[in-house]
């Protein structure tokens, strides 16, 4: 039979378990509280980022507005004379990218890439003079108004065509600072909103992962307890996977905007605003000029392998490579075209009056997409020799304290020391033997020589003497013709005598 | 004067002076000068940059040499020209002269002939030369250097008639020599400093330096029609775009050059008559 005292032990054993039951269902009511509080607070930010993504998308200025916005700093110095005016804004293809200028009222000339999509917009805004730059900056953000109407072209004095606004995307594939392409009509709309659905997937994703994280961290912490009240270690299977961190889409879209979507003929024309009300927009009169290649050919980029940071560009088919012993090189090659010097820097700098003035007889070279598909021949005598594939490479500095680097081919598979890493450039690798001379060039995929894409490739013997002896001969000749007069005349003299 | 006795005059005037200028050997000096002068030049730009650089791509790299040399022979030939006809007058020759078969056309197409004659010789010269240094350096002896080759006797044409123009319009040598050098220099100095202002970067230069590329610019609107050294350079930029149609507007816009200086020539020659 149980004594007072031990009942009274059991009794305060009873007290004490139900103390502690209530304490630890209070500190679990505590943590899921905590929990569910923490869990809102993850959505709310990631709600806020991917709220404040949108917006900042949907802010990104258009390439004009980039390219010529009043800083305030410029607003706020020597009291610059804003004017309100009615303005070209343009985005020109320049081969690579779209780059933004805009013809203020008192430019009367823009100029386009025949054949090419570029965008031309009228709109009001506030206009200023900057003596310091020498350049007409506009202040978008006080005052971005588009004016209402139809654009339209004249050819000799008659309409050839009127635009309606339409509705454009600049769409960047790998990222903001790589390859861009434009997008217009519904697909503009298409391509935008796939790439929202796919920032908003990656938003879901992340605030799954913040959730399955705060998960995996609470059992991680049970394990540790686990571990640490009964000193037994866990078997590695029964700690769970941490989740894995969802990666943001790599592409970019820009929201769509609307303007008038220009692809003409080179050629001069007329471009006028016709407004709503049927009236040509005063100041919208100007002359438009379309300007097309002289020559187009396929453009090298050359990496020498013993200087991979000079590396040099050839552009021009008439261009040949003087090698000096064997050397290797790295060839990117790009579809190039030759543009009037003054048109092509004019395009994207109307706001510069002074910008490529005085350079109208001369010419430049303007690189465009990359070839692709394309093998590279190496020619000896006529004969194929060599074809070469592009491959990625990777540019490996020397480990030590010894400057230098090495090229090598990227195949993270057989290198682990790449692993995780990305190649440094894709080329086609020359190796060429000094002593004899090669044609190098692109053919497509049946074959085909591409236009423009033939370069020879000749070793340069070191100078010599000889050089300097060839341009003696014709002093030779002269010594034996005034030696040979003076015989003659010797002779002729002694017979006269 | 028939024509006939015309093309006499000119084969017979020509004929005589060119025998005389390939029997001296001011002719051989001069080329082996302007030869060696063309040989620094080469080793010291792209052969050097080829060794500095170990790769190096380059249109040509002979023509720079090759554009001086022509230039230069050009020029000395140019000089002769002028030299040569205040010199007859100087000297009273021209007035014993015209007392026989010889009217102005006759006596400033022989004078022509002869430089043009000269040239021919200074070419053969300049082939044997340019092909013995690329075979050398192994730089390669293309058909555009045929075809530059060819140009410049058109380059000589305008240059040497551009002397005779000089010749005529003075009484004295040494007033035609300088105002010849004076010219031609002018000219060269001016293409090469167009083409270097041209040749930088169009981005962010200097308002001022602006200003001096415009005028520049549109100095050489006007100077391209009357410089020998422009028609050459058109000529020398269609052989490098293998634009046959160029190279055609060079050739002949260098015969109406030279068909408007010669003419112009004998105008100004009837003016001013032969006596001293």
């Amino acid at each position: 039979m149980a004594t007072a005292q031990e009942a009274e032990e059991v009794a305060v054993a009873e007290s004490q378990e139900a103390a502690q039951g209530a304490e630890a269902s209070s500190q679990a009511a505590e943590q899921d509280a905590s929990a569910a509080a923490e869990a809102a607070a993850i959505q709310s930010a990631v709600e806020s980022a991917r709220s404040a993504a949108r917006q900042a998308i949907e802010a990104i200025p258009d390439p004009s507005q980039a390219a010529t916005q009043a800083t305030s700093e410029s607003i706020g110095q020597g009291q610059p004379t804003l004017e309100e005016q009615v303005v070209y804004s343009v985005s020109a293809w320049t081969g690579k990218q779209y780059a933004g200028t805009f013809a203020p009222r008192q430019v009367n000339t823009f100029y386009l890439m025949a054949d090419e999509y570029s965008i031309v917009n009228v709109q009001r805004t506030m206009v200023y003079f900057w003596p310091i730059t020498g350049e007409y900056m506009a202040d978008w953000f006080s005052l971005r108004e588009e004016v209402p109407g139809r654009l339209e072209i004249l050819k000799d004095g008659r309409v050839i065509d009127t635009l309606e606004r339409t509705e454009y995307s600049y769409y960047y594939p790998s990222g903001l600072s790589n390859e861009q392409k434009l997008y217009i009509g519904e697909e503009a709309v298409r391509i935008y909103e796939d790439y929202q659905a796919r920032l908003d997937a990656y938003y879901d994703a992340v605030s799954a992962y913040y959730n399955a994280q705060r998960e995996w961290q609470r059992q991680m912490d049970q394990i540790l307890k686990e571990v640490q009240e009964t000193g037994q270690y866990k078997d590695p299977s029964e700690i769970p996977e941490p989740p894995k961190q969802p990666s943001p889409p790599t592409d970019f879209a820009y929201s769509p905007r609307t303007a008038f979507i220009v692809k003409l003929p080179e050629g001069r024309y007329q471009v006028r605003l016709r407004g709503e009300d049927g009236q040509v927009v005063e100041g919208t009169t100007k002359w438009l000029e379309v300007f097309d290649a002289r020559r187009r050919g396929i453009g090298y980029s050359v990496i020498p392998e013993h200087k991979w940071t000079r590396s040099f560009q050839s552009n021009d088919p008439a261009d040949i490579f003087y090698l000096d012993g064997r050397r290797i090189f790295y060839i990117m090659p790009h579809y190039a075209r030759e543009f009037n010097f003054y048109q092509y820097v004019k395009m994207t700098n109307l706001h510069k009056p002074l910008e490529g003035e005085g350079t109208r007889s001369t010419w430049t070279w303007a690189q465009f997409e990359p070839v692709r598909g394309a093998k590279l021949q190496v020619l000896r005598g006529g004969e194929v020799v060599q074809e070469i594939e592009l491959k990625p490479y990777y540019v490996r500095q020397t480990p030590g304290y010894a400057l230098g680097y090495n090229i090598v081919e990227f195949n993270p598979d057989a290198d682990p020391l790449l692993q995780g890493r990305s190649p440094t450039f894709e080329a086609y690798r020359v190796e060429l033997e000094g002593g004899t001379s090669y044609q190098l060039r692109f053919v497509d995929e049946q074959g085909n020589v591409l236009l423009g894409g033939v370069r020879e490739v000749r070793p340069v013997k070191a100078a010599g003497r000889n050089v300097y002896a060839i341009p003696l001969f014709p002093l030779a000749i002269g010594l034996v013709v005034f030696a040979w007069r003076r015989t003659k005349s010797g002779k002729k003299g002694a017979i006269e005598a | 004067m028939s024509v006939s006795y015309r093309m006499h005059a000119i084969k017979v005037a020509a004929k005589r002076e060119i025998r005389s200028t390939l029997y001296g050997v001011g002719l051989y000096v001069v080329l082996s000068l302007i030869f060696l002068a063309a040989s620094y030049v080469f080793v010291n730009s792209t052969l050097r940059l080829v060794a500095d650089a170990g790769i190096l791509a380059h249109a040509n790299p002979i023509t720079s040499p090759l554009f001086i040399s022509m230039g230069l022979a050009a020029a000395y030939l140019g000089l002769c020209s002028s030299l040569a006809i205040a010199r007859d007058r100087d000297l009273g020759t021209m007035e014993v002269l015209f007392y026989g078969p010889v009217d102005a056309v006759s006596y400033i197409l022989g004078k022509y002939f002869h430089q043009l004659l000269v040239y021919l010789v200074v070419l053969l010269f300049s082939l044997v030369n340019f092909w013995g240094v690329s075979l050398a350096t192994n730089v390669g002896f293309s058909s555009d250097i045929v075809g530059i080759m060819l140009l410049s006797i058109f380059l000589t044409s305008c240059m040497v008639s551009f002397g005779i123009l000089l010749s005529v319009s003075s009484r004295r040598m040494i007033v035609s020599v300088v105002l010849f050098l004076g010219l031609v220099l002018f000219f060269l100095i001016f293409s090469v400093v167009h083409s270097w202002v041209m040749g930088i970067a169009g981005q962010n230069l200097t308002t001022t330096m602006v200003y001096v590329r415009v005028i520049l610019d549109n100095a050489n609107q006007f100077i391209k029609w009357i410089s020998p050294v422009d028609y050459y350079l058109r000529g020398m930029n269609a052989v490098f775009r293998k634009d046959p149609s160029g190279y055609a507007v060079s050739v002949i816009s260098s015969l109406v050059y030279t068909g408007v200086l010669l003419a112009l020539s004998v105008w100004m020659f009837k003016r001013k008559g032969v006596r001293r």
